[in-house]
């Protein structure tokens, strides 16, 4: 849908974007770290602080500033199509499908710039995986999948024991690959730390590129089955139609949540990572000897 | 015998006399503000030279939400009409008038793209607004020779410093120069008049929204000004400045419908910063009144100072009860009223006058001394009758609607 016949309009969303760019790239949101009830605050010497936040724990302004960073950043990624936001005036991802306890974790930098975030969130209602009334997580409509009918181990877990891990971005314009590093690990601390505070969550669902966001799991330990497959089923005219047909190939996954005992280890780990001299060899290191295993399975 | 009944609470419709309980709580919060933030910084930031700013007391105001009261909340702001900034200025003018056009003056900034209705514009523009640090926004109309009044064709003809546009592909060439524009040496965009070429008056002049650190802008001389010194008032040159196509707000030649809609509206805001100002000074005052004894008894014992004292009192509650009309209305009516608002500011811009003249009066000496503040509210309270319409310009417009009837 971005290539559009007449090279006015192109030229006027393609500005449309820009725009939408250089507005999320100037705001900041230092303020989020002192809204009264947060699920999860891990402040740093250096300034870097490293939130959680449910929905219903954010203020309107700071939840579409959150929205506003996740397309932007998918937006420099060629993963939205800038047709599609202009001609919806969107400045944000929309805010009508967030539930008041999806967890938004995000870490800041000592301005209050936004430099990573990931979403975890879940569905309405409490049925079984393989019930046919439960309600859909996001990845099994983006790619026509009934995940529960392809992973049997995930047919019989209620629902509201599954989340869904969902943008894993980072700020586009931070290019030293260390302060990326830090944000990755800063936010999967913060995603292990609620999940196993969360004692109910036994699964993790969504989708990676295999050279990219896979690596996350393994980093957690996660064993994943990534589905293999599966085609884009979101309509050409979604803003996210791109995400899923302009990149390498995207995977959804089932992924097990690991035991307190060895989450809570690869937590210490994570830790240890952040005070290495070399945090590039202790990633490998980490991802060698706890890393998580992946199993292909077939849509 | 028949009892008259009470009728219960919820029966009773909120009224102009008792604002909503979010506006009471907003008209309180920006009262702490005001007190704490602004007070102790006002004679320090009137008497800096003409070019300080305080960016301190913005970034406090802002954290407030005084920079997005009018931004709906789809777009992170509180979603406030009228009433709410009126509301809101009083308490801020109560302590310094110019700190209250900062404001005033970004929501003026604001509210062409308010106005446009145009959905990419304002997704464009208004989450700025939203984020922690504190953007400011500016609207620039008035001219070197034209004033207030772009609509007259003979200024374009005559004039070389008039602010032109025209259109050159996808973009529009701004060049000219304007002048008084509040915030333009701090401000993000300023929402620009300027006339098309070849088409002066009403029918050309266009509303742009223009990024103020593009190329060809220059920020130019702060006015160094008799009152409003917490605000500046900045030229603002446009050579070869180019415009995007998407930065006209509701197309060529709507210029004119927004002005005026934004001037009724602004009216009302702008009577309330009066009534702030003279609420300020009837306030300091009165205290003094109470304080000082003179001949075995306090001042406001002796009857022409009670006198002044009441009269005062009946002017700030007059102005305030003219501003809520005002804003009310324009929350509430299309087109926005011209009279009301023409009337309060009409009234409230006089009322400031005699009110902090009587109560330098009545404070004598100490009156006419910086550090007591009371002279900053006479200067101050001159400047508010010049801007977003003069006594003169007012009062054509308030006639023009006595008779509008008669025309029928």
């Amino acid at each position: 849908m971005c290539t559009n016949d007449d090279p006015d309009t192109n030229r006027t969303r393609e500005r449309y974007a820009s725009d939408i760019l250089a507005l999320q790239e100037r705001l900041t949101f230092r303020t989020l770290a002192t809204l009264p009830e947060v699920t999860y605050r891990v402040e740093r010497a250096d300034g870097l602080t490293t939130l959680g936040l449910r929905t219903d724990q954010l203020t309107t302004r700071h939840l579409l500033g959150m929205q506003g960073f996740r397309l932007a950043q998918y937006l420099r990624l060629g993963w939205v199509c800038s047709d599609a936001i202009a001609s919806r005036a969107m400045f944000c991802e929309p805010t009508q499908a967030l539930r008041d306890d999806d967890l938004h974790l995000v870490t800041l930098d000592g301005q209050g710039r936004i430099l990573g975030y990931l979403g975890l969130a879940g569905v309405d209602g409490s049925l079984l995986m393989a019930d046919p009334e439960r309600a859909p997580f996001p990845v099994e409509v983006a790619h026509g999948v009934n995940l529960a009918e392809v992973v049997p181990a995930l047919a019989t877990t209620p629902s509201d024991q599954v989340r869904e891990l969902k943008r894993f971005v980072h700020r586009r314009s931070m290019t030293d690959k260390l302060e990326r590093l830090r944000v990755t690990v800063e936010l999967l601390l913060a995603a292990g730390s609620v999940v196993l505070d969360m004692h109910e969550v036994r699964l993790l669902v969504g989708d990676v590129e295999e050279h990219v966001a896979l690596r996350h799991l393994m980093i957690m330990g996660l064993e994943t089955r990534l589905v293999e497959g599966t085609r884009p089923a979101l309509e050409e005219r979604h803003y996210l139609h791109h995400a899923y047909t302009e990149r390498a190939a995207v995977r959804p996954f089932v992924a097990d949540v690991p035991s307190a005992e060895n989450l809570g280890r690869q937590l210490r780990l994570l830790e240890e990572l952040l005070e290495s001299p070399d945090p590039v060899a202790s990633l490998r290191a980490l991802v060698s000897d706890f890393g998580g295993n992946v199993e292909r399975v077939a849509a | 015998m028949t009892m008259l009944q009470t009728p219960p609470v919820e029966m009773t419709a909120p009224t102009l006399y008792q604002l909503s309980p979010e506006l009471q709580a907003l008209r309180e919060t920006v009262r702490e503000f005001a007190v704490d933030v602004i007070r102790p910084r006002a004679l320090a930031n009137d008497q800096a030279p003409a070019d300080h700013f305080d960016w301190d007391v913005v970034r406090a105001g802002h954290e407030i939400g005084l920079l997005r009261l009018v931004v709906p909340t789809a777009y992170g702001g509180l979603g406030l009409g009228e009433l709410g900034v009126a509301v809101a200025l009083e308490e801020i003018a109560a302590e310094c008038a110019g700190t209250a056009l900062i404001f005033g003056a970004a929501m003026l900034g604001q509210a062409p793209v308010l106005l446009s209705g145009d959905p990419q514009l304002q997704a464009r523009f208004l989450p700025l607004f939203s984020g922690d640090d504190p953007v400011l926004a500016c609207n620039a109309i008035t001219e070197e020779l034209a004033g207030c009044d772009l609509l007259i064709p003979e200024s374009a003809e005559f004039a070389t410093d008039v602010v032109t546009a025209r259109r050159e592909g996808d973009h529009y060439v701004l060049n000219g120069s304007k002048k008084f524009i509040t915030n333009g040496r701090v401000a993000h965009y300023a929402t620009t008049f300027a006339n098309m070429e070849g088409e002066p008056g009403a029918t050309g002049l266009t509303c742009f929204v223009v990024d103020l650190d593009s190329p060809g802008v220059v920020r130019g001389e702060v006015a160094d000004k008799m009152g409003y010194r917490a605000c500046l008032g900045t030229e603002l040159h446009f050579t070869d400045v180019r415009v995007p196509e998407e930065n006209v707000v509701g197309g060529e030649g709507a210029g004119f419908h927004i002005n005026i809609a934004q001037m009724n509206m602004a009216r009302a805001a702008v009577a309330a910063i009066s009534t702030g100002i003279a609420r300020g000074a009837f306030e300091l005052a009165k205290a003094w009144c109470d304080e000082r004894v003179q001949g075995g008894k306090r001042l406001r014992e002796h009857q022409f100072s009670a006198r002044k004292l009441a009269e005062m009192a009946a002017k700030v509650d007059a102005s305030r009860m003219l501003y809520l009309r005002a804003a009310h209305l324009a929350d509430n009516e299309l087109p926005a009223p011209v009279y009301e608002p023409a009337v309060a500011k009409l009234f409230a811009d006089r009322a400031a006058i005699e009110v902090t003249e009587d109560a330098m009066s009545l404070m004598g000496a100490r009156g006419y001394v910086r550090e007591h503040r009371m002279e900053k509210y006479l200067r101050d309270a001159l400047g508010t009758r010049i801007y977003e319409g003069t006594p003169e310009v007012l009062a054509l417009a308030i006639t023009e609607s006595l008779y509008d009837d008669e025309e029928w």
